[in-house]
């Protein structure tokens, strides 16, 4: 077996593991923080397929731009409860 | 209770990701194989990228062979800008109190990286005429960039809405279309222009819709978050 082949065996079984660990993970900040982090191994697993314009695309809008809005949203979600509380005091 | 419905939740995601794994050996197994019709597609490409004055055949499908798809995914793009307006009510407009994070990392790393970005994403859009890279791509970066900047507090794109912001999101489409039209007019078929401008063409269609997407891109963040802080929108 070659490097390039424990490579590639590493990099798909690091995605399915970084996705399963995204979905069941308890906290949604640290869901969000595997779901960038399977971002960037799937714009490297795309380079390993030689579609480096999808591996680009992957990691700005994927990890990069998708992120920033979930961590946006959890941001919003965690600050819910007290938005409710301040409006009853009204 | 609720513990049994998180066991099955775990059991259905186990058989669904045990699925997804067979079939994923399996597409490998028929990738591995030659007689695989794409790769006669990509024959096809090969043989008649002459013609379309580029020479990345990613580029040539998407603005030359496939002209007319891109031109609809530029109606998405335009599509998903108008319905992030409808959600917001029509209440959105420029606030100077809204002030954000004024974070002074936040600020050093923007001011680094974003005339970086700005380098790479014009550099990708020239290197997509001739090696991988492209308008999405270099939209997709300068979007980054740009919700960098608004992250940082360093501007707020809704200042300019709605006026420039309805202009360069809709550029890609409006630009496309009218390229598409006018050389229809002059008796191409709709979508085609002469071999001799293909290359300027595409140049200048792609700016456009590099343009575009990172418009879009950026507003839809903008407006998310007008939609969530308070002082955002009007109440």
């Amino acid at each position: 077996m070659s490097i390039i082949s424990i490579i590639d065996i590493t990099l798909s079984l690091s995605l399915i593991w970084i996705a399963w660990r995204a979905i069941m993970a308890r906290d949604l900040f640290k869901s969000v923080v595997f779901f960038i982090t399977l971002g960037l191994i799937l714009s490297l697993s795309w380079i390993r397929l030689n579609a480096i314009d999808i591996a680009l695309a992957e990691a700005a809008i994927g990890a990069g731009l998708t992120g920033v809005l979930l961590l946006d949203a959890v941001d919003h979600l965690s600050k819910r409860p007290k938005a409710k509380l301040q409006k009853v005091k009204k | 209770m609720k513990n049994i419905v998180h066991k099955k939740k775990v059991i259905l995601a186990l058989m669904l990701s045990l699925l997804a794994f067979f079939m994923l050996i399996e597409l490998i197994q028929i990738l591995q194989k030659e007689s695989f019709p794409p790769a006669q597609l990509a024959l096809l490409v090969e043989e008649n990228i002459h013609k379309t004055g580029v020479t990345n055949p990613v580029t040539a499908v998407l603005l030359s062979f496939r002209a007319y798809d891109t031109l609809l995914e530029m109606g998405v793009l335009v599509l998903a800008f108008f319905g992030a307006i409808g959600l917001s009510g029509g209440g959105l407009e420029y606030n100077q109190l809204t002030k954000t994070s004024q974070h002074p990392i936040l600020i050093k790393l923007a001011s680094t990286l974003v005339p970086v970005m700005i380098l790479t994403g014009g550099y990708l859009l020239w290197a997509g005429t001739h090696q991988p890279g492209g308008a999405f791509q270099a939209g997709a970066v300068l979007a980054v960039g740009g919700v960098l900047l608004s992250k940082a507090g360093l501007t707020d794109p809704l200042k300019w809405y709605p006026k420039l912001t309805l202009l360069f999101c809709t550029l890609g489409l409006t630009g496309f279309l009218l390229v598409g039209i006018s050389f229809h007019l002059i008796g191409f078929h709709f979508l085609h222009h002469p071999q001799a401008l293909s290359y300027v063409l595409i140049f200048f269609i792609e700016t456009l819709i590099a343009l575009s997407t990172a418009s879009v891109l950026i507003m839809l963040y903008a407006i998310g978050r007008a939609l969530l802080s308070p002082l955002g929108t009007r109440q």
